[in-house]
């Protein structure tokens, strides 16, 4: 858990930092680690998983922890409840997985601001955000494997 | 798995109480923030500059004209203080509605030369010549002072007068509060009885403080008290019910939750004092309506601190955490300038309903703000009007540069 919330802050203060310099259309890369946690996270263990990715995102963005706990947690156990049914070790599967990750996160999140007023930040940074999956894929598998023995 | 589950419903629990906002979670949040420290200082000193610290340079005077212009206008143009005593301009630091009470931020001690304590119990709260109420009691360190407001039953009455014409007869009446009913606008509201004549006010005709000083009453003369409300139903074949006899009721001129400033009674050459503590924006959180500072309590930040950039205003402190604490970009209610080019200042909040009747900003008009202990300070311009009001264009701080965290 301590090492989904450091990856996670690290990689969200570089996207913010990159954004100053870019733009704000820039990938955001959370979604690869919530996909990697959504695809080989412990099913049992999943809400702390939820709750490292979503304090660490909320943080970062300075809104309620617990709105993007609720989106994160919402995003991980869609995907993990299709696990078996995406290739888990291959690019196309993680691609997927984070795919759908991405647009359950936004949909949460536009429910919650729309019946809350709680603004989260979502939206097309987080499903381009998908993409980076495919370079990272062997770091998925690797990592992936590493989880099921250790966890 | 059991354990799971039960930790799966705090977490859900938790999450519910961020939600909604619960003072003690969301500085509980904050508790993270440290483990961003690290990389935000090398990220933070690489960001691009800011092209907005021309502008800021440029308006920092009109903004400092257009605080001094409020601020002279909520002292008001009638002295709101007796003999001997003067006024100073003072933060409202919060509100209790419940209580009908103001929080006001107090000078401390005797005043210099003055040989009396600086805010003495019953001292006149006003803002723009309308008497709000009365300092009820001053906190143990003596640097906040509760103010009782008007419309309390069981605050003393007011001696007051009103006039049909200037230069006429004035009417003399008591007025005091009442809570008429059960219902909310039926609380704390102000009636006018006692009246030495049967002649009745018209709708509209306003009330002021009348000189009883001969009776060994203080309270300052010409301070307005409110304006006579509608007596109801007007009557088959014209006319209106005769109200001689009855209280007569008092709308108020101003809402006085949504002043941040008032003129409280004091001893002349007393004065405020400030905390102010330098920080650093956090350059590598994003966020669109709050930013994070990289002290908290441990520096003694308080929630209600404002932080400036030089004469920008930054925002004002919301959330605090030990080590860290977030801060709102919003202007405070009732503490944004409008600024036309001509030199005009009107205090408007951004939402329509705030404005005058009969006003309108203007495309490029200035944004100021400011506190007592901060001065006049740039916010934005107005970058056009849409259907909720204006559409601000608000000036970025430089995370690169200290701020400073300023407080009563």
């Amino acid at each position: 858990m301590i090492g989904l919330i450091l990856i996670t802050l690290g990689l969200g203060q570089l996207h913010a930092f990159s954004v100053a310099w870019v733009g704000a259309w820039l990938p955001d890369p959370f979604i690869v680690v919530a996909a990697y946690a959504a695809l080989f996270w412990p099913a049992a263990s999943l809400p702390f998983a939820a709750l490292a990715l979503g304090w660490s995102r909320g943080v970062l963005h300075t809104e309620s922890a617990g709105a993007h706990v609720l989106c994160v947690w919402l995003a991980l156990a869609l995907v993990a409840s299709q696990r078996e049914a995406f290739e888990r070790d291959k690019p196309s599967g993680q691609l997927f997985a984070a795919l759908l990750a991405a647009l359950a996160f936004c949909g949460s999140a536009w429910v919650l601001r729309a019946s809350f007023g709680t603004p989260v930040t979502a939206g097309l940074p987080l499903l381009v955000g998908a993409l980076c999956v495919l370079p990272c894929a062997g770091l998925l598998r690797r990592a992936g494997r590493t989880a099921r023995r250790r966890l | 798995m059991g354990k799971n589950r039960w930790a799966g419903g705090a977490v859900a629990i938790a999450c519910v109480l961020s939600l909604i906002g619960v003072g003690p979670v969301r500085s509980a949040e904050e508790w993270l923030a440290p483990a961003l420290i690290p990389l935000d200082g090398l990220l933070t000193d690489l960001l691009p500059a800011q092209e907005d610290r021309e502008w800021i340079d440029t308006l920092a005077e009109p903004a400092a004209r257009a605080f001094h212009a409020h601020g002279k206008a909520v002292l008001g143009t009638v002295l709101a203080a007796a003999t001997g005593r003067t006024t100073l301009l003072v933060p409202v630091l919060g509100a209790d509605a419940e209580k009908h009470e103001l929080l006001l931020a107090a000078p401390q001690g005797e005043a210099a030369g003055a040989g009396s304590a600086a805010v003495e119990p019953g001292a006149v709260v006003s803002c723009r010549g309308v008497l709000l109420g009365f300092v009820r009691e001053l906190s143990a360190d003596g640097l906040r002072a509760s103010v009782s407001l008007l419309g309390l039953p069981s605050l003393r009455p007011v001696a007051a007068q009103w006039c049909a014409a200037p230069g006429g007869r004035a009417v003399e009446v008591l007025v005091s509060g009442s809570n008429a009913g059960p219902t909310e606008s039926q609380r704390h509201t102000l009636h006018m009885g006692s009246a030495s004549s049967r002649v009745v006010p018209v709708p509209g005709q306003l009330v002021s403080t009348r000189d009883v000083s001969a009776l060994g009453d203080h309270l300052p003369a010409g301070l307005l008290l409110g304006a006579v409300g509608d007596r109801g139903t007007e009557l088959h074949g014209g006319g209106w019910m005769d109200a001689g006899g009855t209280e007569t009721p008092l709308v108020p001129l101003l809402d006085p939750y949504s002043q941040p400033l008032a003129a409280l009674e004091v001893a002349p050459g007393s004065a405020l004092t400030a905390r102010a503590t330098t920080a650093r924006l956090s350059g590598s959180t994003a966020g669109a309506t709050r930013l994070r500072l990289d002290v908290g309590s441990r520096r003694g930040v308080q929630r209600g601190d404002w932080v400036v950039q030089g004469h920008l205003f930054v925002g004002v402190v919301d959330v605090v955490a030990p080590f860290s604490s977030l801060l709102s970009v919003d202007v405070p209610r009732g503490a944004l300038l409008v600024m036309s080019q001509a030199g005009e200042v009107v205090a408007a909040d951004e939402a329509r309903e705030s404005w005058p009747s009969d006003w309108e900003p203007a495309r490029g008009d200035l944004l100021a703000t400011g506190s007592v202990f901060t001065g006049g300070l740039v916010a934005g311009r107005v970058a056009g009007l849409d259907g909720d009001g204006i559409v601000a264009q608000r000036l970025r701080p430089d995370p690169r540069l200290d701020v400073t965290v300023i407080g009563p």
